[in-house]
């Protein structure tokens, strides 16, 4: 009979039995979850003053600010591209560039800024008639985000704000109409301001699927503001996976409501979703999956300027075939503790708490102020 | 972490290399540890990614002993995965075959190991293999597999009699008067 210390050591051996197992995968896949998560939850939601928000938020500044900040990883990517230039690959001088080196270029400057620094843009959506139907303000980093939608003299009208934690997004809804916000746990609703451009709520991807999908035409060297550029622009097709094209949805986006774009909580709102042409097949799939049997593409115009040096881009204009035109300038922040404060909406003082809508049910006395 | 108040903090480059470098040293481990406790290598795979993500998540509190918060940690992941065990049926061998064929060698001597170590272990209560575990495989002390589990120091030792008696009545005939099988003896 064995003796327990026999039996222990038996066990010992058993575990032990084939080595450790190969855990290349697992390892893999958390190390790319953390690379493509730099947030993460080792942020630390960032406590902003009420009060100051509250008296600054009405007041925002709207102006256009070039801020050229290159994180080291985007340099890497353009050294890689600047060390094939002086191998013969590409010719050196801007105006020397084609189309699909110049969008090679900002691909890969979009790809590596997207994980490193936060995406600002302030976007102005106008009717066809040219009145201005819609301003946002938006923040983007890699699953965390914010959409704050501005009246026509700057003062905020809602403010939205989420966070992926794990795959489930969390966050918080203002509503300055009714000075009322709400926590929303497991069920954030993301409303892109590009409506019926674009459901995608980072701007990297937006930009990534314009010029992956689109047709690029045209490439020039120009100035914007008084700086140098090099201009994109080509055409992509927006599909809509029922009979309802831009022209008759671009009252939804005129009226600067959210749109259709970022609700896809329903199958309804799914079936309406428009979609880039990357997307092609998930908005077949979901046409077939909400009963719907008609997939509709529209021509959507696209320019994308781009800064000569990083390749990151400062400006973009959509415009859909019955004139409704979305510009978006655009700045990369470094993610210092300013900017990374600025993916949480704030809660200006005397905002009272009240109940998540259904499907957003939030935590309770979590008052956040 | 829900809107909690202070300064935002991004975890910085240095502190995610050294995440990795833990990662990628204790996921072997970490992983043999979740075979053993919940018999099912896909299920033990999702169980250390997810613990190591956790890990991850609030690595300014895990850095100062990695080894030991991750432990925990993966102690209370396989607890959630024992949970739902109890409401879903165990996925068969074959289901796991079917799903990446080209890996059915290495599946099948997996199976072999489980089998085996599953004849040695199925009677014992998930409380118990996981003691076996703690003691056996990390060779953890009573008093640290008492702490990572809660329990009393004199629990743990009354368990693991338990457990070893009920591992005695499970081995094979011939395996029972053959201590030489022991690596300390052989």
């Amino acid at each position: 009979m064995l003796t327990d210390e026999q039996l222990e050591d038996l066990l010992r051996f058993e575990f032990r039995a084939g080595g450790e197992p190969d855990a290349s995968r697992v390892i893999d896949a958390v190390t790319r979850e953390v690379a493509r998560d730099p947030l993460h939850l080792g942020i630390r939601r960032a406590a902003v003053s009420r009060d100051e928000d509250a008296s600054s938020a009405g007041s925002r500044r709207r102006t256009f600010v070039h801020r050229w900040r290159l994180a080291l990883p985007a340099g890497a990517a353009i050294a890689t591209t600047s060390l094939l230039a002086g191998l013969g690959v590409f010719s050196s001088g801007p105006a020397a560039l084609s189309m699909e080196t110049v969008a090679y270029r900002t691909t890969g400057a979009v790809t590596t800024a997207a994980s490193a620094e936060i995406a600002y843009a302030q976007t102005v959506v106008t009717n066809p008639s040219g009145g201005v139907a819609g301003n946002y303000d938006w923040w983007s980093e890699e699953g965390n985000g914010r959409v704050e939608q501005l009246s026509a003299d700057g003062s905020p009208v809602t403010d939205t704000s989420w966070y992926d934690a794990n795959g489930t997004l969390s966050g918080r809804e203002v509503d300055y109409a009714t000075r009322t916000w709400h926590a929303t746990n497991g069920g954030a609703s993301r409303q892109s301001p590009l409506g019926d451009f674009s459901d995608e709520l980072a701007l990297g991807e937006v930009i990534q699927n314009q010029l992956s999908s689109g047709r690029s035409e045209n490439v020039q060297s120009t100035t914007l503001n008084g700086e140098p550029v090099l201009e994109l622009s080509g055409t992509v097709e927006i599909y809509h996976a029922s009979a309802t094209k831009i022209g008759a949805s671009g009252s939804t986006a005129a009226s600067g409501s959210s749109g259709t774009a970022g609700d896809s909580g329903t199958g309804a709102a799914a079936a309406s979703a428009p979609s880039a042409a990357s997307s092609k097949a998930a908005a077949a799939a979901r046409a077939v999956a909400s009963g719907a049997t008609t997939l509709t593409g529209t021509t959507t115009n696209w320019t994308v300027w781009v800064d000569p040096t990083s390749y990151l881009p400062v400006q973009m204009v959509e415009t859909a075939a019955d004139g409704t035109t979305a510009t978006s300038s655009i700045e990369w922040l470094a993610p210092s503790s300013t900017d990374l404060g600025q993916l949480v909406a704030p809660i200006p003082s005397g905002f009272a708490e009240v109940a998540a809508p259904a499907g957003q049910a939030g935590p309770t006395g979590n008052s956040g102020s | 972490l829900h809107f909690r108040s202070g300064e935002p903090v991004r975890i910085g480059r240095r502190e995610r290399d050294d995440f990795i470098r833990f990662a990628s040293e204790s996921a072997s481990r970490l992983l043999r540890v979740a075979e053993l406790l919940l018999r099912d290598r896909f299920v033990a795979e999702d169980a250390v990614q997810t613990t190591l993500l956790r890990v991850f998540q609030h690595w300014d509190r895990a850095k100062e002993n990695p080894q030991a918060y991750s432990r925990t940690v993966l102690l209370n992941v396989c607890r959630d995965q024992w949970r739902r065990d109890a409401f879903r049926p165990r996925t068969e061998l074959s289901d796991a075959l079917e799903r990446e064929p080209e890996r059915s060698r290495s599946l099948l001597e997996i199976f072999e190991d489980r089998a085996y170590l599953d004849g040695l272990l199925r009677d014992l209560t998930e409380q118990q293999r996981a003691i076996l575990v703690l003691r056996f495989y990390l060779d953890l002390s009573v008093a640290e597999t008492a702490e990572l589990l809660g329990l009393p120091e004199g629990t743990i030792k009354s368990y693991t009699s338990r457990a070893l008696a009920t591992v005695r009545r499970s081995l094979p005939e011939q395996r029972k008067e053959r201590p030489e099988c022991s690596p300390t003896n052989s």
